[in-house]
């Protein structure tokens, strides 16, 4: 006899539906926000291109690879709190959250030395877009850091009653920060 | 538990890739770094999220949003 799966298990996706039009809302729009900037580069092309290599690669590829590990961390968080074991579970929602610190640390060195050089939001068409496109995305790692330590004092507190459609909805919220991330990076500093 | 960390170590090699690609300037490998760029969008949706045991609808919808907004960016560089 064949087993009947429950329909939220068909169609309910990790981290709750409520949570992935939210992602796909915000994917939409940074990806309006990104062609857009790509429409202006082809228009601008030579402008877009010396803009593109006054920024640091090497930091743009730093960030990603912080966010690309602190997504693995949350994802093996995820994975221990679903079988129950909340210490190891913990220890890397922590490494998550340190590594999401150390992106913005990262991201506000790479300001300081933009304003520095006099590169600011209304220098030209391109900053423009770096400026407003990477601010929001830094907006939402700073949220995402606010619900991933809610998270973690919420566990520490009642570690016997631990919701997981609640924790993986953050997971859902953090690893959209790195699919945000994995949009901009090329475009912003790699293609033009 | 390992196929965690196997896409982790591929998606840690194709941004080295890509940023090591880009320092070559050429326009046809703007095309190579956005399909990896993609690709490690995929693999992040369908591992970290774990969006691989979801429904075939939402699968399709990531995959979907990626090759529409790739084609767009290529199609607009």
């Amino acid at each position: 006899m064949s087993q009947v799966a429950k329909p939220s298990a068909l169609y309910y996706p990790p981290g709750g539906i409520l949570m992935w039009i939210i992602i796909f809302l915000e994917l939409i729009t940074f990806g309006m926000a990104i062609i857009a900037m790509v429409y202006y580069g082809q228009q601008e092309a030579e402008l877009f291109h010396e803009s593109r290599l006054k920024l640091n690669t090497a930091f743009g590829t730093i960030n990603t690879t912080l966010l690309i590990t602190s997504g693995y961390f949350m994802a093996l968080s995820v994975r221990y709190i679903k079988e129950k074991k909340v210490k190891p579970s913990l220890k890397f929602l922590k490494l998550t959250m340190l590594l999401g610190i150390c992106f913005l640390i990262l991201k506000s060195i790479e300001y300081y030395f933009k304003l520095d050089e006099g590169l600011g939001l209304s220098y030209n068409t391109f900053f423009t877009f770096y400026w407003m496109l990477t601010l929001f995305h830094v907006i939402h790692v700073l949220t995402g850091l606010v619900i991933l330590m809610l998270n973690y004092l919420g566990i520490k507190k009642k570690k016997a009653n631990i919701n997981i459609d609640d924790f993986e909805a953050s997971a859902a919220f953090w690893h959209m920060c790195d699919l945000i991330w994995l949009l901009l990076f090329p475009v912003i500093y790699l293609v033009f | 538990m390992k196929e965690l960390k196997l896409t982790y170590i591929i998606l840690i090699v194709f941004t080295v890739v890509i940023a090591f690609i880009s320092d070559i300037a050429s326009k046809s490998l703007s095309e190579i770094i956005i399909i990896f760029s993609g690709l490690k969008f995929l693999l992040v949706a369908l591992y970290f999220m774990e969006m691989k045991s979801a429904h075939i609808l939402w699968k399709g919808i990531i995959f979907g949003f990626i090759v529409i907004f790739s084609t767009l960016v290529l199609i607009l560089k």
